[in-house]
């Protein structure tokens, strides 16, 4: 065991001594003694520092990860997923915006440092509770860095002075305007849609007992999940290439729905979410259509800002 | 059909059939409506036989005859599986957000209708079990406010609830308290509908008050099955838990 742990430790080492090596520009080995060669440079001057960079941040990060791990007792657990670095993100980039501090000076790093602790608060708040479980951790994460990224989104569009447009809509979601004939055909199927999931609904109630119990009350666990994913693939490819990703209401509509109708069956679930996610993303389009007209914001920015707090807010009235 | 015999022939359990957990395969039968103890250390097996039973992952080969004219399980239907088999594992994975009472139901459906409507039948039944199971105050709860032993009820519930013929019960009485234990016991042994009843326990003291038949696992191999009585003449428990005994 200790003679594979040294090998490993130094296969590691090696892979990382030839990394300055690579590179655009070939460097030679006698060149880097030279203090006047183009090598010298390149090595000791770019190459070297980026290493000693990576290296810190590469580390840093891992270890970090296994700290929030533990803390957290989810694996799930990193900053990313927390919102953590969304948060000095967005920090920085107000800094940007709004007092013209550039990425590394003092004033942005205390700005996203600013934000990373209140998002931290938030964080300590949340999971202060003694029923508080692992996976309110990841769902508080995944709730904090939606809204996160739509405020950037808003202050990039500001800052760019145009909302929104070209390909960058894909991310935020948008609405498409069609015909009277083509939307009536969207309306109908998405009701046929809606009553394919409710007809094939009940062995997913089965499924929540685990796979085994569910076999015993009749349902086939594997070929029931695997036919409701592939369906479901299918609408949302369809849904996505017509409108882009539109966030928050497939996160937070069905928890809101779970949380004031408590559904008794996932059919129930299923036409009350419907309901509710169609009533919320239209009052979400009309509000995206009357901050700034003619200017559309993207609907996904409005969904999410709206969404993500109301979201946070029942996860922690839930306990 | 009335509760069935179940009759086991070169059962081999475990997860692939190059090592499987057993070496010499299992013979065993069960009578119609027998209360039955699985007992074994941690790590004998008494999981895996469940499941096996019901010809889920751990099942690997041979043949497992309820009743001797239905056939083999693993052939079976998933229709004709859940009428004749209902399990509570060990750990129930269940929805935090729901109610009592809609996690009952859930004992019904293999047996909704088209629409999946409850038949009042079905409603009287769930309320009067309810009632006799002494879960009626649960039923608007959330599973999420109760406690775990309350909990457990709930699960047990659930699976004596299921109109099956043969009960797969894994550590039932996991965070019940002594009265409440004793009453499972009881309702176990006074069943009504004369189900098979399997269950896997530590609880040996309880095995011999109440079982009809017990079955002994040790290091994954069938150690010994038979009745009660035997069971306490050949002093078994003491070749499997020598330290106690």
């Amino acid at each position: 065991m200790n003679r594979k742990y040294f090998l490993f430790v130094a296969i590691c080492l090696w892979a990382v001594a030839l990394v300055p090596w690579s590179g655009a520009e070939p460097i030679s080995i006698l060149g880097i003694g030279n203090p006047k060669s183009l090598s010298y440079r390149i090595f000791w001057e770019l190459r070297i520092p980026r290493l000693l960079v990576t290296l810190s941040l590469g580390g840093i990060l891992a270890s970090i990860g296994s700290a929030y791990q533990s803390i957290f007792r989810n694996p799930l657990c990193e900053p990313y997923i927390l919102g953590v670095s969304s948060a000095v993100l967005l920090g920085v980039v107000i800094a940007e915006t709004f007092f013209h501090q550039k990425v590394g000076t003092p004033i942005s790093f205390l700005f996203g440092l600013g934000l990373a602790m209140v998002l931290i608060f938030l964080l300590i708040v949340f999971t202060s509770s003694a029923k508080a479980s692992s996976d309110r951790v990841i769902l508080f994460g995944l709730g904090a860095n939606f809204v996160l990224s739509a405020a950037l989104f808003l202050l990039l569009s500001v800052q760019t002075q145009s909302v929104g447009g070209g390909t960058l809509k894909w991310f935020f979601g948008f609405l498409p305007w069609l015909e009277m004939t083509k939307s009536v055909l969207f309306f109908v199927s998405s009701l046929l849609f809606l009553s394919i999931l409710i007809a094939f609904s009940r062995p997913i109630d089965a499924l929540r007992l685990g796979d085994s119990v569910a076999r015993t009350l009749g349902v086939s666990p594997t070929i029931s999940r695997n036919a409701y994913l592939v369906f479901t693939s299918l609408v949302v490819a369809t849904t996505v290439s017509v409108s882009g990703t539109i966030g928050f209401v497939g996160l937070v509509i069905p928890q809101v729905c779970r949380i004031v109708f408590r559904p008794a069956s996932m059919r129930l679930l299923l036409a009350q979410s419907f309901f509710l996610g169609a009533v919320f993303l239209s009052v979400a389009d009309g509000i995206s259509r009357s901050i700034l007209p003619p200017f559309e914001f993207p609907v996904g920015v409005i969904t999410t800002l709206i969404g993500g707090p109301l979201f946070l807010i029942t996860l922690w009235k839930k306990s | 059909m009335t509760a069935p015999g179940i009759r086991i022939k070169d059962l081999m359990i475990g997860f692939s059939r190059r090592s499987p957990f057993n070496n010499r395969a299992w013979e065993l039968e069960i009578g119609k409506g027998e209360l039955v103890g699985v007992i074994g250390p941690n790590g004998s097996g008494k999981t895996s036989f469940l499941r096996a039973l019901m010809g889920d992952d751990t099942f690997l080969s041979g043949q497992i005859l309820i009743d001797g004219e239905i056939g083999s399980v693993e052939s079976w239907s998933s229709k004709k599986l859940s009428e004749v088999f209902s399990y509570l594992p060990q750990e129930s994975s269940f929805d935090f957000l729901q109610e009592t009472e809609a996690f009952l139901k859930l004992a019904f459906l293999p047996h909704l209708g088209l629409f999946g409507r409850f038949s009042n039948e079905e409603d009287s039944e769930l309320a009067s079990f309810a009632r006799e199971f002494e879960l009626s105050p649960y039923l608007k709860k959330r599973l999420q406010d109760l406690s775990s032993g309350e909990r457990q009820r709930v699960f047990l519930g659930r699976a004596l609830l299921q109109p099956s013929h043969v009960v797969l019960l894994d550590e039932p009485t996991n965070h019940l308290d002594p009265n409440v234990c004793e009453k499972t016991w009881m309702f176990l042994k006074n069943k009504k509908k004369k189900k098979t009843v399997l269950v896997a326990t530590h609880d040996l003291a309880q095995v011999e008050r109440h079982c009809d038949r017990v079955i002994v696992l040790s290091g994954n191999e069938l150690l010994f099955s038979g009745t009660t009585t035997e069971y306490q003449s050949r002093e078994i428990k003491r070749l499997v838990f020598p330290f106690i005994c």
